[in-house]
């Protein structure tokens, strides 16, 4: 299952920053397209397991990590795959190996993206965004990440059809109402547009890693998966279009509020329609996974391994935090209070027994400071709900275990 | 202390920590900002094709009904799969 160098026979990998399989062993580089094995040819007439064979009918499934053994083509050692993995990395020897059965002519890939971020470079980049992060626990500063596994997921490239009528509140209305409604009705047409095939991956982490350049997409060759894991999809019908829908929703809602600004408020009623075209293609996408424990959580932080983009947030100190945020507020209260005191004494309380105008506005004053004190509060709380929102997917145990499953 | 003081004191000290839970929260918003960004819209759909327009009375009006009733489609949702529970297979392989 492991290609070789048809100058010294050792095992081939891809080496992202050649584009080429290269072999450690004599440094002879070829071209994937140009090396040929007698084991692709297996896969012609192997039959693919559909899901339900690799997990049953139990809904459970994702609790019980069936094991398929293989042998190593190299040292004879035994390989084992979970699931809907169809390339992974012998333990004894540390060659690649790629199941050609589980690239059985039915599932195999039209298109891959071959990794072009090579592995020191995603640790580095890894690295440099820990190092530049504020308020890192003690045991994160003295971290090294070196847990890192290259993935090649299963996308599917699809285009569609959709339709939708909807109808747009804005803001700045009349006198009788603030708002004004206007109905929108058309339609686009979404062109290459990659959704993710790979359930125990969140639709939000791997949106989260678009985009991809798709002009760099070449013709499927197992030889690429030299290296790296894999797996195939196994997603439904119904969970395409459920995505599909809910993207082309995103960008027809997103594309007809422009036309009214920051003034449009919301999409307060629609009704749509979307299609699946019978062209989408089946296609592979590098990610690179590193994982580390932090605190007793795992954290698992993706990289496009096209555009090396990285997808994740770091965890910080919340002790730290939380008493750096008190201690400066409260220094700045005290500014603000001194300053406050001139003004208000200025303008007058009530006990002051001054003209009520003056009263009123050192009133006004407090109030409108209140105010300014709640509406940076609560933009805060916006911010930081957004922050731990990524750290929540970041710290996802099924990302986690999905990644550590795999052997090597 | 007056009750002016004690005014000032609550104001500034509510100002005050806003202020820096505001300024904690952007700089670890801005050091977690990586990969929040989709994909653009340009780089999947042709441009979105509006064939009407209109702007309606209220958003309790009968005609925003009207407005959104559903069109047919013409062509099924799922392609070709008579199960939308089925794997999706490549499109060469549907029988």
């Amino acid at each position: 299952m492991a290609t070789l160098c048809k100058n010294c026979n050792h095992a081939l990998v891809f080496e992202p920053a050649l584009g080429k399989l290269y072999c450690a062993y004599c440094g002879s580089q070829f071209a994937a397209e140009d090396v040929e094995s007698d084991s692709k040819k297996y896969r012609e007439n192997e039959r693919v397991l559909t899901r339900d064979e690799v997990f049953g009918d139990d809904e459970t499934y994702e609790e019980f990590l069936e094991s398929y053994v293989y042998t190593c083509s190299e040292c004879g050692g035994e390989i084992s795959i979970h699931g809907t993995e169809v390339s992974t990395t012998c333990i004894y020897c540390g060659n690649p190996n790629v199941v050609f059965s589980r690239v059985a002519k039915e599932m195999t890939p039209d298109y891959i993206i071959p990794f072009s971020v090579t592995r020191e470079q995603a640790l580095r980049y890894v690295q440099q965004m820990i190092s530049k992060s504020v308020l890192l626990p003690k045991e994160l500063k003295a971290l090294n990440v070196n847990d890192i596994k290259g993935i090649y997921l299963p996308y599917w490239v699809v285009n569609a059809n959709h339709e939708e009528a909807a109808v747009v509140q804005v803001r700045g209305g009349s006198a009788v109402s603030k708002y004004t409604y206007h109905g929108r009705k058309g339609y686009m047409t979404i062109k290459n547009f990659p959704l993710d095939g790979c359930r125990m991956l969140s639709d939000e982490s791997s949106t989260c890693l678009e985009p991809f350049d798709l002009s760099a997409m070449r013709k499927f060759d197992e030889d690429y998966l030299l290296g790296f894991y894999s797996n195939s999809s196994d997603i439904t019908y119904e969970e395409m279009y459920l995505a599909t829908e809910r993207r082309a929703k995103e960008i027809y809602e997103s594309t007809i509020k422009k036309e009214f600004g920051k003034n449009a408020e919301r999409i307060c009623a629609e009704s749509h329609q979307t299609a699946i075209l019978n062209d989408y293609k089946y296609a592979m996408f590098p990610v690179w996974f590193i994982t580390y424990r932090c605190e007793g959580k795992p954290n698992t932080i993706l990289i496009n391994g096209q555009t090396g983009k990285i997808v994740g947030a770091v965890p910080w100190n919340k002790k730290a935090f939380k008493w750096i945020t008190i201690i400066s507020g409260i220094v700045l209260g005290v500014v603000l209070t001194l300053l406050l005191r001139g003004i208000v004494s200025a303008l007058g309380a009530p006990e002051t027994g001054k003209d009520s105008a003056s009263s009123i506005t050192g009133q006004f004053i407090l109030g409108f400071g209140s105010l300014f004190g709640m509406l940076f509060a609560t933009v805060a709380s916006i911010k930081m709900a957004k922050v731990k929102k990524l750290l929540q997917l970041t710290q996802s145990d099924k990302m986690f275990h999905f990644v550590k499953k795999r052997q090597g | 202390m007056t009750a002016q003081d004690v005014l000032s004191i609550i104001m500034g000290a509510g100002v005050g920590i806003g202020i820096a839970f505001w300024i904690a929260a952007s700089i670890l918003e801005k050091r977690n900002n990586v990969g929040d960004s989709h994909g653009e819209t340009y780089l999947y759909s042709n441009d979105v094709m509006v064939t009407d327009k209109e702007k309606l009375q209220d958003a309790l009006h009968p005609k925003l009904k009207e407005y959104i009733q559903r069109v047919e489609p013409e062509a099924p949702k799922y392609p070709t799969a008579p199960n939308s529970k089925e794997q999706v297979k490549r499109t060469g392989q549907i029988k």
